[in-house]
C-alpha cells in the first residue's frame, strides 16, 4: 500500500465538515483525561538491555516454593 | 471511571489537515464512547461552527444542539443505562460482542497481540478493554497522530479498523439507534455511524 498516494480523504469532503468545530472538541476531550498519564504510548525499547528473563514477583514466589 | 488517552503532546507530527481532522475525529468519538461528556466538553460542542452541508457536518449540528438542549446529568444517566447495566448492559460498546456474540473473546486477545507487536501499551489504571469502541477510537487517533508511535502507516490504520471497527460499526451504531435508553447517545451513534462509513470509504480507494 503507497502511503504518499494521495490521500483519499482529500477526495472525500465529507471529512471537511465540521473540521473546525471538531478540532476544538477533540481538544477540549483530551484536556478532560489529563495529559500527564498518557494511556497508550510506545513500549521503550528493551533489545539489549536483558529485557527479557527478569525477576518478578511471581519468579520470586516460584522459587520460595522450590525452597526445601 | 478510567480512560484512555494519548497525551496530546506526544502528537508533535505535522500532520496534513485532512489527517488531522481524522485524529480530532477519533478523538471526539473516544471521549463520548469511553465516559458521559463533561460540562466543558458540551459547551464546546455546542458552541462549534457548525456546517450541515453534508451528511457529517449534520450530524455533528444534531449533537451539538442536544449538547445544548440536555443536562449533563441526563446523559451521565443516560450513558449508565446504555452502557453499563447491572449485569447485562443494553448496548455493548466491545468489538469481540459483535464478532462472536461474547466478551473477551479472541479477537481480543488477537487486539492485545497486534498493539503489543506496534509497541503500544496501556496504562496501568485502564479499565476499558482494548476492543471498546471508545478504546479503538483512541488507538486510530494514536495511529494517525503520535509522533513516537510504532508504523503510523496508513496501512497498518487500515488493518485495525478493518479487523475490528469495520466489521461491527453498523451493527454497534443500530443497537444505539433502537435502544430504549438512547437519546442524547443516539445523536453520537448517527454521528460515529457517518464517520465510520467515510473511513471505510476512504479504506477502500486505497486497495
Amino acid at each position: 500500500m503507497n502511503d504518499k498516494k494521495s490521500s483519499p480523504w482529500r477526495r472525500n469532503f465529507l471529512i471537511g465538515a465540521g473540521t473546525a468545530g471538531v478540532a476544538g472538541a477533540a481538544v477540549v476531550a483530551g484536556k478532560g483525561f489529563g495529559e500527564a498519564d498518557p494511556k497508550l504510548a510506545v513500549k521503550p525499547d528493551t533489545k539489549g538491555k536483558g529485557g527479557g528473563y527478569h525477576v518478578t514477583d511471581h519468579v520470586r514466589s516460584y522459587y520460595r516454593t522450590t525452597l526445601v | 471511571m478510567q480512560t484512555v488517552s494519548v497525551s496530546r503532546q506526544q502528537s508533535g507530527r505535522s500532520l496534513e489537515p485532512e489527517e488531522q481532522a481524522r485524529a480530532d475525529w477519533y478523538a471526539l468519538l473516544a471521549a463520548l464512547f469511553q465516559q458521559p461528556p463533561s460540562a466543558d466538553l458540551m459547551r464546546q460542542i455546542a458552541s462549534a461552527p457548525l456546517d450541515s452541508s453534508t451528511a457529517l457536518g449534520h450530524q455533528f449540528s444534531e449533537l451539538a444542539q442536544a449538547c445544548s438542549q440536555m443536562e449533563q446529568d441526563a446523559i451521565r444517566q443516560e450513558f449508565d443505562a446504555l452502557f453499563l447495566g447491572v449485569g447485562r448492559p443494553e448496548v455493548f460498546l466491545q468489538a469481540s460482542y459483535y464478532l462472536t456474540g461474547f466478551l473477551h473473546e479472541r479477537p481480543l486477545a488477537n487486539l492485545r497481540e497486534r498493539m503489543a507487536g506496534l509497541g503500544v501499551v496501556r496504562g496501568s489504571e485502564l479499565s476499558l478493554t482494548e476492543d471498546h469502541v471508545g478504546v479503538l477510537c483512541e488507538l486510530m487517533r494514536f495511529l494517525i497522530a503520535a509522533e513516537n508511535s510504532a508504523p503510523t502507516s496508513v496501512a497498518v490504520q487500515h488493518e485495525i479498523f478493518n479487523e475490528y471497527i469495520a466489521p461491527c460499526f453498523e451493527a454497534l451504531c443500530d443497537a444505539i439507534e433502537r435502544s430504549e435508553s438512547g437519546n442524547f447517545y443516539r445523536q453520537v451513534g448517527r454521528l460515529a455511524k457517518e464517520f465510520f462509513s467515510i473511513e471505510q470509504q476512504a479504506f477502500d480507494f486505497l486497495v
